[in-house]
């Protein structure tokens, strides 16, 4: 292939595979902190305050998939907590089932209730979402309320120290003493973090991970990829779920009391803010948030200390603010109201006798210091800093060296029946017709151009074929394993698993995700691990994704993209974003190419190349549906052209014939002869 | 029946509330495609403010004094909690940062008037009016005049002044109106103060109903979104149906199961409306374009 020799096999810079090293450094860290504080602290508060944190960590960092990864905004978090801390407390003030029944069940209860909480996350997004994830909190919280005979209601339920371990059963004692059954509970708490590291850390680079992030940046083009946008958001919220729910039962069995009101709102937002200032994609952002909001109320009840900080926020704010108006910078009027702020905070506590009340101010403050200032959050910032810390995109099976085939061969060819049918279809929106009973038939291995004016219906025509819209009447048939299938009514996603792949018009890239991670979830079908290899990391599991790396990088060499494998969609020029998106749409080894404008803003160089790709591909027996508007392209490249006019098919042959027929002509320059009204240039 | 009917009447009166916060949603959403997370807590200090205000300048003064105050309010949330995140096209930007401040406005509020509920005074009559077998309070008749003389108010306005008609085509275009010279930005700014205002409003209306306090307004605003919902958060007066079938469905549920759950049908309704049809029962389905 000539792309590939031109193509760098580019080899990860020295700042990825840094980064990998910085991560195992920071678990290695974590461990040995984790271990060690109980032996340098002894202080049973400080511990106890570590277990805090710890837990709440679980908790945001399943948060995280909900947030970071998927996109969505959950105000329903601190409900699951709940629902995980009453599971194992109820267990016990009926059963007297102790922390490890608990434990289980909390997990298990709350998924189930995550799974309801994925049904409207399935229909709406953004502030809807965030409402109904905040009714379906407040719900939660009114029922442990009034349940009164399960939950005991307001009064809540009291809980002995946890049994961790019994050696009574196996007729042993303790091997360390009764000092070090205190701290059982503590590393069981910090085991449950380590595992929850590990699993998060799995499943968001597994194809499970690429999958929520596919359909945070584009749930249209995520269907299309046969990823189903449904099952994926019920995937993330169910696991997150599970994590709220060992979180709520880990709680509950470390303060050993559980009340309906410890579950509300405020723990929400504070969730909220924990993974936002932490650092959203990361697992040390959750850890940062989880410390910050634990410690936070613990900093504001000493107003000796508050004042301090105060007093150093405003200096350094001082300082920024006085470089910023001496350096005359450009946004010195956009910082100064910050400024001013954090100078007029330390006066407001000099004023206060205590800032406790004012809690819930100073965590609203800095949920909007960190919405307008941090919004990538610590660990954000300090990446982008620093470029060291950088996560390595490509952390597993580095191959970026081309081998094996780009494009797998589709039956094609000299085959007379039609692969795909489209029979009289009726697009109707109202009252307008955008599809007024079109017939096509699309043979196999030809390049079939689509043309026709602006508003003729060739996108509704595209949207049809793929099952975005379902269409008003007739019928979408297309050739596969030697019987027809009908694509109408089916769900995009199953459209694309039937081998119909799609760019769009306006690029819509996963814009987040690099361009390999891009193809990969083109390539999502190769995987046939389930969840589990995800969490396990079974041998199954790094096969699937060693091929996958192999072929995607094949593909993004076949399209000249070789070099640009570890860049960011957004970061990429746009004549490159559509060729990625033709790239993404052959990773789903279709038997029928729909691409929409490819050469919409492309260089004429460019154009000739992509020409030269699309031959390719055709001559791979992929069949092509071509809309264009470049009509040297659709000339020279295609077999069969149909013309669409406001809805109608006016036209269909070679292109030659379509050239002179005269409906054509018209539908594009109106009629000649007899238009009696003067031309004008 | 008669029970019945009783329970409707006071129902009516909730509903009327719940539509007034409703229409405030809709001012938002319409023209900027946002709204207010923290509309609970505009409604909560409306209300405080106006008790503090009522032994000074009394019941009738103190109600455009609110008005003003609700207005100010919203534009100060618009500035500090919309604009910057909508110029960086954050969602969760302005999410968080609206209920950032719903949260101090709060806290505050519970710094200044206390964590207690207060008691609005009632400016009628607190004995009932015998209609048949009914029993109404003067002033559930007041919440209902005043919700929909409040709504009326605003329709008159963005129907016939010329800042209102800005406000329609902000709401229709928002392109096409900033192409047409009217500074949308301040429009939105508008829309705001209008809605922060009708909630204020709504406040100082409910008080002496319910009771007053900083966390007065928080499942009211979250009850209401379910009725914007219901109505169709895009335009129409469909909150004022949505209101009354929410406030009589909770009377209902309050008086026949326990008042413990009077809030359920409220987020029950909410969360099925979207889970099934998230354009609300009065809704146009949009088409998507790719």
């Amino acid at each position: 292939m000539a792309q590939s020799t031109l193509a760098p096999a580019a080899t990860p810079a020295a700042a990825p595979r840094l980064g990998r090293h910085v991560g195992l450094l920071g678990a290695v860290l974590l461990v040995v902190f984790l271990a060690a504080f109980p032996h340098v602290v002894t202080s049973s508060y400080y511990i106890h305050l570590l277990v805090v944190i710890a837990i709440y960590a679980i908790l945001i960092l399943g948060l995280d998939i909900v947030v970071g990864y998927t996109g969505q905004v959950s105000l329903g978090h601190a409900g699951l907590f709940g629902i995980g801390a009453y599971s194992a407390a109820v267990l016990f003030l009926h059963f007297k089932l102790g922390l490890w029944s608990g434990l289980i069940a909390g997990t298990a209860v709350t998924s189930v209730f995550g799974l309801l909480l994925a049904v409207p996350a399935l229909r709406v997004t953004g502030p809807y979402l965030a409402m109904v994830t905040l009714a379906f909190g407040t719900i939660i919280q009114i029922f442990i309320n009034e349940l009164t005979p399960l939950t005991n209601g307001p009064l809540g339920i009291t809980l002995p120290p946890a049994r961790v371990l019994d050696f009574s059963l196996i007729g042993m004692s303790s091997p360390w003493g009764a000092a070090g059954r205190k701290l059982e509970f503590y590393y069981l708490v910090c085991a449950a973090l380590l595992l929850t590291i590990v699993v998060v850390n799995r499943v968001v680079r597994s194809p499970f991970g690429r999958a929520f992030e596919a359909l945070r940046d584009s749930p249209i083009a995520c269907d299309c990829m046969g990823v189903s946008v449904y099952r994926y958001k019920v995937y993330a919220f169910v696991i997150s779920a599970a994590l709220a729910g060992l979180a709520g039962a880990l709680f509950a069995w470390s303060e050993r009391y559980v009340a309906p009101n410890s579950y509300g709102f405020e723990l929400t937002v504070l969730f909220l803010l924990a993974v936002t200032m932490g650092g959203r994609k990361s697992r040390a952002g959750p850890l940062i948030g989880s410390a910050i909001i634990v410690m936070m109320p613990n900093i504001l009840a000493d107003i000796e200390l508050v004042r301090m900080m105060a007093g150093a926020i405003a200096l350094a704010a001082l300082v920024v603010g006085v470089r910023a108006f001496l350096r005359r910078q450009e946004n010195r009027y956009a910082i100064l109201v910050p400024v001013v702020l954090c100078v007029l905070f330390l006066p407001a506590t000099l004023a206060l006798q205590s800032v406790t009340d004012f809690r819930l101010t100073v965590f609203g403050l800095m949920i909007l210091f960190v919405v307008y200032y941090l919004p990538d959050g610590i660990v954000g910032f300090l990446r982008d800093k620093i470029p060291a810390l950088r996560p390595a995109h490509t952390a597993e099976g580095r191959v970026l060296t081309a081998q094996g085939a780009a494009l797998v061969a589709q039956r094609g060819g000299a085959d007379a029946d039609p692969l795909l049918k489209i029979e009289s279809v009726l697009m109707q929106f109202g009252g307008l017709k955008a599809l007024a009973g079109v017939d096509i038939a699309v043979r196999p291995g030809t390049i079939h151009g689509l043309i026709g004016p602006n508003g003729s219906g060739k996108s509704t025509m595209m949207n049809v074929l793929t099952g975005i819209y379902i269409p008003t009447g007739g019928s979408v048939t297309l050739a596969r394993d030697g019987g027809m299938q009908r694509l109408n009514g089916r769900t995009p996603s199953e459209i694309a698993s039937a081998g119909v792949a799609r760019t769009f018009q306006n690029v819509q890239l996963f814009r987040e995700m690099t361009a390999l991670e891009n193809v990969l979830v083109g390539l999502h079908h190769t995987f046939k691990g389930t969840i589990v290899d995800a969490i396990f990391g079974t041998p199954r599991r790094r096969r699937e994704e060693r091929e996958a790396r192999v072929r995607a990088v094949a593909i993004l060499d076949f399209m000249g993209l070789g070099g640009l494998a570890q860049v960011e969609a957004r970061n990429l020029p746009y004549g490159k974003q559509r060729l990625l998106e033709i790239a993404r749409a052959l990773a789903l080894d279709p038997v029928l190419l729909l691409l929409d404008e490819p050469a919409a803003g492309l260089t004429a160089p460019d154009i000739a190349d992509l020409t030269a790709i699309i031959r390719k591909i055709r001559d791979a027996g992929i069949t092509v549906i071509l809309i264009e508007h470049h009509m040297d392209v659709v000339m020279g490249l295609c077999d069969r052209v149909s013309v669409l006019d406001f809805g109608h098919k006016i036209a269909e042959g070679g292109a030659r014939e379509i050239q002179k027929d005269p409906k054509v002509i018209e539908a594009y320059l109106g009629s000649p002869v007899s238009d009696q009204e003067p031309a004008h240039a | 029946m008669a029970i019945f009917l009783q329970l409707i009447a006071s129902g009516v009166a909730v509903g009327m509330i719940y539509a007034a916060i409703a229409f405030g949603y809709q001012l938002t959403f319409a023209t900027s495609k946002t709204l207010n997370f923290g509309q609970g807590e505009a409604l909560a200090l409306g209300a405080l403010f106006g008790l503090t205000l009522v032994p000074i300048v009394g019941y009738w003064l103190m109600i455009p004094l609110v008005l003003v105050f609700g207005f100010a309010l919203g534009a100060v949330v618009e500035r500090l909690g919309v604009r910057p995140a909508v110029k960086i096209k954050s969602e969760y930007g302005w999410i968080m940062a609206t209920i950032a401040l719903g949260i101090i406005f709060r806290n505050v509020a519970e710094n200044i008037w206390g964590r207690d509920d207060l008691k609005f005074p009632s400016p009628l009559p607190e004995a009932a009016i015998q209609v048949g077998d009914t029993r109404i309070l003067p002033m559930e008749l007041l919440i209902v005049a005043g919700a929909l003389l409040m709504m009326l108010a605003v329709e008159i306005f963005n129907r016939k002044s010329i800042w209102g008609k800005a406000v329609v085509a902000t709401s229709n275009d928002i392109d096409a109106a900033g192409l047409m010279g009217i500074n949308t930005q301040k429009v939105i700014t508008l829309s705001y103060s209008i809605s922060a205002m009708t909630a204020a409003f709504a406040g100082v209306l409910v008080a002496p109903v319910t009771l007053t306090g900083a966390t007065m307004g928080a499942v009211l605003a979250l009850k209401a979104f379910a009725v914007a919902i219901i109505g169709g958060l895009e335009s129409g007066l469909g909150v004022i149906v949505g209101g009354l079938i929410l406030g009589v469905a909770e009377t209902l549920t309050g008086f026949y199961i326990s008042t413990g759950y009077k809030d359920v049908p409220g987020l029950i309704l909410l969360l099925v409306v979207l889970s099934i049809r998230p354009v609300g029962l009065f809704g146009k389905a949009v088409i998507k374009k790719v």
